[in-house]
């Protein structure tokens, strides 16, 4: 990160070889089409290149600041576009895996652990995680889009987090 | 609010699942709650990681030569001053507008993160004092505007251009210009007669908004052109037009 805040493209190029795929395979995944997905993707490592102090290491992994930012920017256009196509599921697109090998492992690895923690989940909790993550829908749309109570969305919300937080964080 | 009342939604908020009005309250009890404050720090590292759940896709090749190519754009264009202006159509007032909207863009991207927002707010600094500089060019006498004007019902940008002979540079300013292909870019034209120049390429920002300025020194210094074009053109740009153009302007003699 420091030769990025240097201005070194080889630096960038060596952060998008690392983590391009992954910001990109989220954007797909929540926007559906792939033109917009690569425009998501172009505004996020873009947005690294201009402002490298936006990342602050001490917060956290930048694979992680950057899943975040991918995520905020694909919902805040899908929130734009409108709230009917939300509930649309996006398609699933053309699953070819990246070449890499070791970065195969590796994300094979990181996904495993998600979706082992998503599978502990119950069915209903999941959901409400999918809803909110995947469609960037609020608490309250939620709860109008499943007919649940308010307070039921949220306590799906907040009991699925905790197991999750257990399962994924390494916390004291 | 209290912790207690903190605990039950900073999960919705790591999430990004809480209304705007609710997130005010929860704002000001996290700027005087450090526990509150690691919690949605391990809040929001669980949801980043749910980005992970997704199957890992290969993006395609273009895709990497398309963000370094617009890095290196920015690289080049970025140090070097009084190259870049904002100014909009009208001159000051809609430069106002224009940066108010990438402000609101920066911020709404960073809305979660308290450290990103003071970051945001250093840089949006150093923004507006570059800018206020770069404003003193529109004392430039020769400066000179040229309005430009869609093609089509369906292209709602607002563009113009300003030139300074003395200076031999000129830019691109407007507003609701829409991203371009994949694959391709936005290409600026002189036009003298039958003689068709390239000038650059560049692409809108954020929100459509475009600002680009052209280094126009290799033109001869007594030429000038009649019309300037903006064409959709292939990544890179072309040597001679490819499509037709879709926003135009004339250059009164």
């Amino acid at each position: 990160m420091a030769a990025v805040a240097q201005r070194d493209p080889r630096a960038l190029e060596a952060v998008y070889d690392r983590y391009g795929s992954v910001v990109y395979s989220l954007a797909r995944r929540l926007l559906g089409d792939p033109h917009r997905a690569e425009d998501v993707v172009q505004d996020i490592f873009l947005r690294l290149w201009d402002r490298p102090q936006l990342y602050v290491a001490s917060r956290g992994q930048l694979l992680t600041w950057l899943l975040t930012l991918t995520r905020n920017r694909a919902i805040d256009q899908l929130r734009a576009q409108g709230r009917r196509q939300r509930f649309l599921r996006a398609p699933a697109g053309a699953q070819v895996e990246t070449q890499d090998p070791v970065e195969q492992a590796q994300w094979a690895l990181e996904r495993h652990q998600v979706l082992a923690a998503l599978t502990h989940l119950p069915p209903e909790q999941r959901e409400a995680i999918e809803l909110a993550y995947f469609r960037g829908l609020t608490h309250r749309e939620i709860a109008e889009a499943t007919g649940l109570p308010l307070g039921t969305v949220k306590t799906r919300i907040r009991l699925a987090m905790q197991k999750l937080r257990a399962m994924l964080l390494e916390e004291d | 609010m209290d912790c207690s009342g903190a605990r039950d939604v900073l999960d919705l908020l790591a999430l990004g699942a809480l209304d705007p009005e609710e997130a005010v309250p929860l704002e000001e009890h996290l700027a005087s709650c450090a526990d509150c404050s690691r919690y949605l720090a391990g809040s929001r590292e669980v949801a980043a990681r749910l980005g992970l759940a997704v199957p890992v896709l290969e993006p395609p090749p273009r895709l990497r030569r398309r963000v370094m190519a617009a890095a290196e754009r920015r690289h080049e264009a970025r140090p070097v001053p009084g190259r870049l202006a904002w100014a909009g159509l009208g001159g000051l007032t809609a430069a106002a507008v224009a940066l108010s909207a990438f402000f609101f863009v920066e911020w709404r991207m960073a809305r979660d993160d308290r450290d990103q927002l003071a970051a945001e707010l250093s840089h949006a600094q150093s923004v507006v004092r570059e800018h206020q500089e770069l404003m003193q060019l529109f004392t430039i006498p020769d400066l000179a505007r040229i309005p430009m004007f869609s093609q089509s019902p369906e292209l709602t940008a607002n563009l113009s251009y300003y030139w300074s002979t003395q200076k031999r540079w000129g830019f691109i300013v407007g507003t609701a210009l829409p991203p371009p292909p994949a694959g391709s870019t936005y290409q600026l034209w002189f036009v003298s007669g039958d003689d068709v120049r390239g000038v650059g390429t560049f692409r809108p920002g954020e929100e459509g908004i475009v600002y680009h300025a052209f280094d126009l020194s290799l033109f001869p210094a007594g030429w000038r052109p009649s019309a300037i074009m903006v064409t959709v053109e292939p990544e890179g740009g072309s040597p001679r037009p490819t499509g037709r153009p879709i926003i135009v302007g004339t250059i009164a003699r």
